[in-house]
């Protein structure tokens, strides 16, 4: 059981800026200055002995910012000695905030303090730590929120609130800072999903490494700049983009299915619709139509039958 | 340990041994080939695959070696893919998983584990084998070791190879085909073999191996030993697969034809594969996780009927034809072969394609048959 002193403590006396056990993201003390202003502070910080008359924060850090806002000289806390381990410390904090899952950044941070403050092992941190995160003991979940809270201030706040996938997220964190906001700046043009960022990311990155280019670069080129500037509507715009990145990522395939479409428009087919095979790779190509009586019918396959005999079928059958 | 070409051969820092087969003849015989390796006896190897699998410092299980009981069968028939042209080949599956470290390996996705494993109960093996060939009206049947590792690259450990060539040897309805990138070839030279054989290498554009195949022999060196086995009187195998798109694909592959008929006579030459590079979609992210600097993920790779990633067909098509007229700019008989592709890219590829999978098999059988 760990031993913890309630007494009263000067605030001048606790370190502002050690964050050893700060992994929280919620910003804002407003409602706590208006609150402790009137009622006073009713849950008490907790601190450990850092040295002599000095003490750091364990648990409270938003209390003690409400605290020094009102200028108030003391305030009552629990205090741990310094020989308690600082793991135990932190886990107990996150215990004690006790306000559920943490934000997929609170678990970074963390998750850094364990590899890095603690020197916790990797294998200790699967098997021991994230099950008391409430985590299974997988080592994607490493891979996967190690050093998220490196990211900048806006793809930050996109993950806690679930507008980026995790995983796209870890690799924007493998770029430059550079890249990193102009990435942002695009996400925020296009308004996109977590599918469609994901899949323009994934598009842009291929094409950025195919000519050599940083994502910076291939955001400035000149044809995702106009795009970016025509006036659509975003989800008009990501529409035409990812069209554009198809081209550049998929040039032969692009270009057939250019010539295929082109065959198509120049057959009018009316209410008669062809469909080629998937990327071409199958054999049979498919068509469907629809009729209202034998008229109709008979109307449909003379149109079929001149597809045959204006070469459209023959176009069609030597593609790719 | 060092390889003939000074590669750095495998070497178990810690071996496991699973108590089931603790007292096997192969597994003695492995043990004592490295008396320096810690060793410890598990009672379950999934559960030591399982913990392996899990482990996020997968390069702490690199230099250790599972021996473990197989408990499936030892020979599958090669899955194939629906819709494609299969050989209808039969794999031994006497280990589980690779050193050369290559960017496009399948085991990547497949095993999900970095953990080595032979399976040492192979009189279960030979059993297994003696039902299947001797069993009433047995078909003629090709089987490689090279499906879930590499032939080669743990022989020195195993000496198995030799071991399947002698138990080959008198087999009149089957084949064993060793498949590697590897060149430990001396055991199998002086071998009684009866052309029941057919050792093969994989091959690729050199500045492929260079950039994609970390730790394998340099192709010039496969070659060699190419060379030395069919001065043996073996019949060998070229695996031009993954076939990868990248700027010069054309020259490097030329290359590595004129030099293989440098080398090999056409006659002993028993097939020669083409496959473009494949796998399925879900298996890009683990390739471009695990090799983050390869760039053969860049190519115009889209998802089939059968959810693999290939390259767009024409760019297949334009490959495979290109390298079916290099070959034959130096041989007429050589068999060539396309590995899991449609009739339609056969076609346009060859000018011709089997009937069906059936019609290749007894082509490529024809090939090794006495």
């Amino acid at each position: 059981m760990m031993q913890k002193k309630l007494t009263t403590l000067a605030i001048k006396d606790i370190d502002p800026d050690d964050e050893t056990y700060r992994y929280r993201t919620t910003a804002g003390v407003e409602s706590l200055i208006t609150s402790i202003g009137r009622i006073g502070l009713i849950n008490p910080l907790i601190v450990q002995v850092k040295g002599a008359d000095v003490f750091r924060i364990v648990c409270g850090f938003k209390r003690l910012a409400a605290l020094v806002a009102l200028q108030l000289p003391s305030c009552p806390a629990f205090v741990i000695n310094d020989a308690h381990p600082r793991v135990d410390l932190l886990l107990m904090a996150i215990e004690e905030n006790g306000s559920g899952q943490l934000n997929p950044i609170e678990l970074s941070v963390v998750l850094d303090k364990l590899q890095h403050e603690f020197k916790i092992n990797e294998h200790d941190i699967i098997h021991t730590y994230l099950p008391m995160l409430g985590y299974g003991p997988n080592p994607r979940v490493l891979q996967l929120y190690c050093g998220l809270h490196e990211l900048p201030p806006e793809w930050q706040s996109a993950l806690v609130a679930d507008q980026v996938p995790l995983d796209l997220a870890g690799e924007i964190l493998q770029q430059s800072d550079h890249d990193q906001i102009k990435i942002w700046s695009l996400f925020q043009a296009l308004h996109l999903s977590k599918n469609r960022g994901r899949e323009l990311w994934r598009l842009l990155a291929d094409i950025a490494r195919m000519h050599d280019l940083t994502i910076a670069q291939a955001i400035d080129s000149q044809p995702v700049q106009d795009i970016l500037n025509e006036k659509m509507t975003p989800s008009q715009k990501s529409e035409r983009l990812k069209q554009w990145l198809w081209e550049k990522r998929y040039p032969r395939y692009s270009a057939v299915r250019a010539t295929y479409e082109k065959i198509l428009h120049d057959a009018r087919l009316g209410h008669i619709r062809i469909q080629a095979p998937p990327y071409f790779e199958g054999d049979s190509y498919s068509v469907t139509f629809s009729f209202a009586g034998e008229g109709d019918f008979a109307e449909t396959v003379a149109h079929l039958q001149r597809l045959m005999s204006d070469g459209v079928v023959e176009k069609l059958s030597k593609l790719p | 340990m060092m390889s003939p070409t000074g590669r750095k051969l495998f070497s178990p820092a810690r071996i496991y041994i699973e108590e089931a087969i603790f007292s096997a003849t192969l597994t003695t015989r492995i043990v004592a080939k490295f008396p320096h390796s810690s060793q410890e006896v598990i009672g379950d190897a999934n559960e030591l695959l399982r913990d392996a699998a899990m482990d996020p410092v997968k390069d702490s299980w690199r230099d250790c070696l599972l021996l473990a009981r197989q408990r499936g069968p030892f020979v599958r028939r090669c899955p194939g893919t629906r819709e494609h042209i299969c050989c209808l080949y039969y794999n031994l599956d006497v280990a589980a998983g690779c050193d050369l470290g290559c960017s496009y390996c399948i085991l990547q996705g497949y095993l999900n584990n970095p953990l080595i494993t032979i399976y040492c109960n192979v009189d279960d093996m030979y059993r297994e084998l003696d039902e299947i060939l001797s069993a009433p009206g047995a078909a003629f049947y090709r089987i490689g070791t090279g499906e879930l590792t590499d032939s080669l690259t743990f022989d020195h450990v195993t000496e198995l190879a030799a071991e399947l060539v002698n138990y080959f040897s008198d087999k009149k309805n089957a084949i064993i085909e060793l498949k590697s990138k590897n060149i430990s070839i001396e055991p199998l030279l002086d071998l009684q073999h009866n052309g029941r054989s057919v050792i093969s290498w994989s091959l690729n554009a050199e500045a492929m191996q260079a950039s994609e195949e970390a730790f394998a022999p340099r192709i010039d060196s496969r070659l060699d030993a190419a060379a030395a086995v069919q001065h043996a009187g073996y019949r060998i195998g070229f695996h031009f697969d993954p076939m990868l798109d990248h700027a010069g694909w054309q020259e490097g592959y030329r290359e590595i034809v004129d030099k293989i008929f440098r080398r090999i006579r056409p006659e002993s030459i028993a097939w020669i594969s083409l496959g473009a590079l494949r796998y399925p979609a879900h298996f890009d992210e683990v390739m471009r996780t695990n090799h983050p600097h390869s760039r053969i993920f860049l190519g115009e790779l889209l998802a089939g009927a059968d959810g693999k990633l290939r390259y767009f067909k024409p760019i297949r098509v334009d490959m495979f034809r290109k390298m079916h007229d290099w070959i034959r700019s130096y041989s007429r008989d050589v068999f060539i072969y396309l590995c899991m592709e449609s009739k339609s890219v056969w076609q346009a590829s060859f000018g011709w394609s089997p009937k069906s999978s059936a019609e290749l098999k007894r082509l490529l059988d024809d090939r090794v048959r006495d």
